[in-house]
């Protein structure tokens, strides 16, 4: 027994107790954050800022804002630094937590609506704030919610939208060669950015408008 | 109480709190049980207000000699499932059951036996406005039903059509989150147990 003692003397040195601690804390710590989705070790739930005002223009920021900052199907949570922190995820799986919202929680968040379909007010929603909102593209393409109605694909300016039964991009800029300048939360693949696109002549698309804008 | 008083003590709560834990993973149906209606065939055998409301809202779907529905009525909900073999498309269109108005709907890929995503809508809400989910499930093959379970209460649908069947929930329902969780058993023919899974879904695409 005396043996055994002197043995493990020298490892119950305050100074090894501590360094054992120390490594044992830090691989825990790295196992923590291994573990952790982006989604965890980021985002919110928050309540949004109710605003009374939306303008065109400033949803165009808050729209680019989401840009370079990847795509996640059924995401809404993403920060501002042009990287996407959540790559190369599983297509189509909402439960890995990676950074990037989809195409509908994009229009949500740009459209600063509410989770209560009746409710037509503006709400801003941080942009580390995990919402998706209670729409897919489907729901948007039908003008489902109040703030949400069904508009001419011809008269769609900035900040309306063209939708399809599985996709919704809003337009950035309208270009007079048939072909808009949509931004949009493609896919895992091409992530959240400014693309070309014919939806306006796509007869799979039609047009949606958020309604109550100040401007 | 003593040390060892209170440390055994600790370890039949802690036993108690797990064979809780346990009794509510297992498959055997709870409370009450009811066993849905099903229609299915092709769609010019369907007359209904809710497929006129359904094809309504599917403009772009074109309805073919081929066109094949499923049609449920359950407690919780109803609900039009709508496939074409022309088309990659699976069309649902949800409703609640005493009403023939269209209260939700999705559209998801399916090819060749696969469904890319459950497709979960939560924008139905039952008679006291609490949020509803419905969502679809790919049966296994040799299941003959699928039972979804809440509290209280299992819903069970029975397999037809060749088609994915939509199941709903009411307890399941993270409205704030946009999510959903079904507690899904599929059953073969003699009653047998073949999945039981805790299907998580969320509102996405």
């Amino acid at each position: 027994m005396s043996l055994l003692r002197r043995l493990l003397r020298p490892l119950l040195r305050p100074r090894v107790v501590f360094l054992a601690a120390f490594l044992v804390a830090l691989s825990l710590a790295a196992a923590k954050a291994a573990l952790a989705t982006f989604v965890s070790a980021n985002c919110n739930y928050n309540a949004p800022t109710p605003s009374p005002n939306m303008y065109r223009d400033g949803s165009v920021t808050v729209a680019l804002v989401a840009r370079y900052e990847g795509y996640h199907w059924g995401g809404g949570c993403w920060n501002d630094n042009d990287v996407d922190e959540g790559p190369n995820e599983p297509l189509q799986t909402s439960s890995t937590g990676g950074e990037g919202g989809d195409c509908s929680s994009l229009t949500f968040k740009v459209w600063r609506e509410s989770l209560n379909t009746g409710d037509g007010g503006h709400y801003q929603w941080g942009r580390l704030r995990n919402v998706h909102g209670p729409y897919a593209a489907a729901d948007f393409k039908a003008g489902v919610g109040v703030p949400n109605a069904t508009y001419s694909k011809a008269d769609a300016i900035v900040m309306d939208a063209f939708a399809s039964s599985s996709h919704i991009g809003m337009v950035y800029q309208r270009s007079t060669s048939g072909a808009d300048q949509i931004v949009e939360a493609k896919c895992e693949a091409c992530g959240t950015n400014i693309f070309t696109r014919t939806y306006r002549s796509d007869s799979s698309y039609g047009g949606v408008r958020r309604m109550g804008w100040t401007g | 109480m003593d040390g060892l008083t209170a440390l055994r003590a600790l370890t039949v709560a802690a036993a108690g709190v797990l064979l809780a834990a346990g009794c509510r993973d297992h498959a055997t149906p709870t409370g009450r049980v009811f066993v849905g209606h099903v229609r299915a065939g092709p769609v010019e055998r369907f007359h209904s207000p809710r497929l006129r409301a359904c094809l309504r809202r599917f403009g772009e779907l074109h309805v073919t000699g081929r066109t094949r529905v499923v049609e449920r009525v359950g407690l919780l909900g109803a609900s039009l499932t709508i496939s074409d073999p022309a088309s990659p498309w699976l069309y649902g269109c949800d409703f609640t059951p005493q009403r023939q108005s269209l209260c939700g709907a999705a559209v998801g890929e399916w090819r060749a036996g696969r469904l890319n995503d459950p497709r979960l809508d939560i924008l139905c809400a039952d008679a006291a406005r609490r949020a509803l989910g419905a969502a679809w499930v790919v049966p296994q093959p040799g299941a003959r039903s699928i039972a979804v379970r809440e509290l209280g209460l299992t819903e069970v649908y029975p397999i037809a059509g060749g088609l994915p069947v939509r199941i709903w929930t009411r307890d399941g329902v993270r409205y704030e989150r946009s999510s959903a969780t079904f507690d899904v058993t599929q059953r073969g023919a003699d009653g047998r147990t073949l999945t039981h899974e805790r299907l998580e879904a969320a509102v996405a695409g």
